[in-house]
């Protein structure tokens, strides 16, 4: 876990090295998170829901015997939420508070990102940013919101 | 980068070593002024000495100076010309508290700059009212210096002394001596000059190899007077010293003796740190992983056994067979090193009674009364979860013990009592408990005292208050909002108190009891149960999830007719055989909100103990008692009330810790 934070470090400082970023699918439209913060990557299961908890912590999972909370993704992020699928995914990322599992429609591909695919965040996304996106990433025709995982996981 | 990390590893050895250097500088310096001896005032000196050695290797000024001034102070203490007195332990203390405040900076990343000049001023005033004293005015050998004279020739020389003059040279040759031989053989030969060499130690033999120290002695039969020998001696260059004198044979022997206890002291030592040695520091996370690592092979051994149960239903064959044994033995072997693992956890008690000397020692001087604080099984061994919930209801029965249960020394010489007060707190381990015992020889608790205040405060009614037992008038003391003391003092009293320690120990599974005799003293007794990382517990159904209920906490489970729920002050309530109990629907306090019709007419309901009270929860299907190892909630789910964890049931989901305290607190 340690290592992996040193190696993000690592890149971070290089500048204008290449980044890998894990790639899903919400919405029909294509997220990419760092791919250092990214523990595992685990099928849907039994979610056990935790009373009186924010709307989109969808509750706690079964993680090899430890309990990881999980958030639906889409409601984080204000998205219409799709139904489960056997596309669907829970990505495990590293936080503060420990893990945290998110979930999103499917996990697509694994990508590396040169520093040039990357571009601030538009304008008329930043309108209605709601302070999640990092920068949007050109990659194969496509585009990639890159999500800011700090502040997707704040309270 | 590298060598920031290094620095940071000696950083976590150094926090580590100086919280244990600092555990024993606290409590010798406890112990200091009764009973001062050199030994004790050895220990604490280099505990300071070695905290200092580390603080300056590490770079901590402020912290090695603030050490260099106890070890002055301890210094004069160890050679006699400080006494230990309250004020030298009251600036031992403060010493070491404001170092726990260095520590904790440290620790947190920041520098060790704490205000000490205080503490310090202090210390030089201990050492500065004391005349500096002279090094070593005792001309005499020091301790080192003993006679190796065999027991045997002992009564020997003995005989010969009781016929003649007989006198014992110990002589100490100069460091820097070249010839030690040459040497000796001269001492030998000016003994000769006026008498007759009965023994040398060491004998003639080892002497001429050099076979010694500095020191040799000639024990030798002589008319001469003393003073003409000895100077005879002294005129031999190189010897740094010697002492004359009429053969003593008590002397020698007694001589001997001490040597041989610091020899077997030596031993002793040497000894226990062999004993120490096949031991390893462990982190403690190490050890919850472990934990946790487990409880996941015993959730998978349950799965696999269901497994198994379909196979071998489906193949009645003798596989199946071979794989029911096989999973008996996995399940054998499972529990065994669960056990064990438990053990690897378990601290002795000990870590929260070192704390007390302290405490008590501040609160009685505070208070003004005298305490004589008694500690008894502190190697009771418990789970390291346990201990962290152990301390705070026990120093707060202790406070009360010390604040209200002691009287102040007037009183107690009045009532013809030692002016001390003593306090003792024992721990024991009975069946799956720990029981920590805190007896005063106090005023005791007057129980119709207690009687007539539960009555004036609604409690019980007046009639129900005569048919009361003595003890059973004194479980009064943990209703809520039931506060007796006279004159709320700072330490104990408030209202808040008694009742939440029950709640709180409730909860953990564990209960608390109080016994009393008015004059003679008060008991209350703790008990726990040895690990809180794995519950017995009920598991439930509501709205579809899973949830558990500690069975430390559960009365009693019943079925009830809806149409016997009824409404007080819009809180629904029900008659269980007379009396009039408190319900709670467990699925609109955790999912408040429109929630359908309730179904059915007869409800599952769980009767939970909550301080003095008994609260009904209204469940929707009991599944049944399963042992369970409880994970934390996750920090981001927030403080979910009603909720204290979280826990893997066998058949893989996660089901909630239902925590009876918080669901009343909310509702």
């Amino acid at each position: 876990m340690a290592l992996n934070a040193d190696e993000s470090q690592v890149h971070g400082a290089s500048g204008g090295g290449e980044r890998q970023a894990v790639v899903f699918r919400m919405a029909s439209e294509s997220y990419g998170i760092d791919i250092f913060r990214v523990h595992e990557i685990i099928r849907m299961r039994e979610v056990t829901p935790v009373p009186r908890s924010k709307t989109h912590i969808r509750g706690l999972v079964n993680l090899r015997g430890n309990t990881v909370p999980v958030v639906d993704l889409a409601t984080r992020l204000g998205l219409e939420r799709a139904d489960e699928s056997p596309d669907t995914r829970i990505i495990v990322v590293e936080s503060e508070s420990g893990d945290i599992g998110l979930i999103v429609d499917a996990v697509t591909e694994v990508v590396n990102l040169g520093p040039e695919k990357i571009e601030q965040t538009p304008d008329f996304v930043a309108e209605r940013d709601t302070g999640f996106i990092k920068g949007i990433a050109h990659h194969g025709g496509r585009l990639i919101t890159l999500l800011d995982l700090d502040r997707t996981l704040a309270a | 980068m590298g060598q920031e990390l290094d620095m940071s590893q000696y950083l976590e050895l150094f926090i580590q070593e100086a919280d244990e250097q600092l555990k024993v500088l606290e409590a010798e310096s406890l112990k200091l002024e009764s009973d001062p001896s050199p030994e004790r005032t050895q220990t604490i000196f280099r505990a300071a000495h070695t905290l200092k050695g580390n603080s300056r290797a590490m770079g901590f000024s402020r912290f090695a100076e603030l050490t260099h001034e106890m070890e002055s102070l301890l210094d004069l203490l160890r050679n006699g010309s400080v006494n230990a007195d309250s004020a030298v332990t009251d600036a031992l203390l403060k010493g070491v508290d404001v170092l726990r405040q260095m520590i904790e900076s440290v620790s947190q990343g920041r520098s060790d700059a704490v205000e000490f000049q205080d503490v310090v001023a202090e210390l030089r005033a201990l050492c500065g009212s004391t005349a500096v004293p002279a090094k070593s005015q005792r001309g005499e050998p020091g301790d080192d210096w003993r006679s190796q004279i065999p027991e045997d020739q002992i009564d020997l020389l003995d005989e010969v002394a009781s016929k003649g003059r007989v006198y014992h040279a110990q002589i100490r040759l100069s460091e820097a001596c070249a010839m030690k031989y040459a040497r000796a053989l001269m001492a030998v030969n000016a003994v000769q000059e006026h008498g007759e060499v009965l023994v040398t130690v060491p004998n003639p033999e080892d002497l001429e190899e050099e076979r010694f120290g500095r020191d040799f002695e000639i024990v030798f039969q002589s008319r001469a007077p003393i003073k003409k020998i000895k100077k005879g001696l002294d005129q031999i260059s190189e010897v740094e010293k010697v002492l004359l004198d009429k053969w003593n044979g008590q002397k020698v022997r007694e001589s001997n003796e001490k040597a041989k206890a610091a020899v077997a002291k030596m031993e002793a030592v040497s000894e226990r740190k062999a004993e120490a040695a096949p031991t390893v520091r462990v982190d403690v996370e190490r050890l919850d992983t472990l934990m946790s690592l487990v409880g996941e092979l015993v959730i998978d051994r349950t799965r696999i056994e269901r497994l198994g149960q379909g196979l071998s239903r489906k193949y009645r064959d003798s596989g199946a067979e071979e794989l029911e044994a096989t999973l008996a033995h996995v399940a054998r072997i499972t529990g065994d090193l669960q056990d064990q693992i438990m053990k690897a956890r378990m601290l002795p008690i000990e870590t929260v009674f070192d704390r007390l000397p302290r405490i008590v020692r501040d609160l009685a001087r505070r208070l003004g009364k005298e305490v004589d604080l008694q500690l008894q099984g502190g190697e009771t061994e418990l789970d390291r979860s346990v201990i962290e919930v152990i301390s705070d209801p026990l120093l707060h029965i202790l406070r009360n013990s010390i604040d209200h249960g002691l009287e102040t020394t007037e009183q107690r010489i009045e009532a013809g009592k030692p002016e001390k007060g003593t306090v003792r707190v024992s721990a024991r381990h009975k069946d799956n408990h720990i029981i920590v015992e805190v007896t005063d020889d106090g005023r005791g608790i007057d129980s119709g005292h207690i009687l007539a205040k539960a009555v004036e405060k609604g409690l019980v009614s007046a009639e129900e208050a005569k048919t009361l037992t003595e003890r059973e008038a004194l479980q009064f003391i943990f209703a809520s909002g039931f506060s007796t003391a006279e004159q709320v003092s700072e330490i104990s009293g408030r209202g808040v108190g008694m009742d939440i320690v029950r709640s709180n120990v409730q909860q953990v599974g564990g209960f608390i009891d109080i016994d009393s005799k008015v004059g003679e003293g008060t008991r209350f007794t703790l008990g726990l149960p040895l690990t809180l990382a794995i519950i017995r517990g009920l598991v439930i159904k509501v709205a579809g999830g899973s949830y558990v209920l500690p069975l430390g906490s559960i009365i009693e489970t019943l079925r009830i007719d809806r149409n016997e729920i009824e409404s007080v002050h819009s809180m629904s309530v029900i008659q269980i055989r007379g009396e009039t109990t408190p319900l709670i629907d467990l699925r609109s306090a955790f999912w408040p909100g429109p929630g359908g019709e309730p179904e059915g007419k007869t409800a599952n309901v769980v009767v939970v103990g909550y301080a003095n009270q008994r609260v009904g929860l209204i469940v929707d299907k009991l599944v049944g008692e399963q042992e369970v190892v409880i994970k934390s909630l996750s920090r981001y789910c927030g403080e979910a009330q009603g909720v204290s964890g979280a826990t893997v049931l066998g058949d893989g989901n996660v089901a909630l810790i239902v925590d009876v305290n918080g669901l009343v607190a909310a509702a």
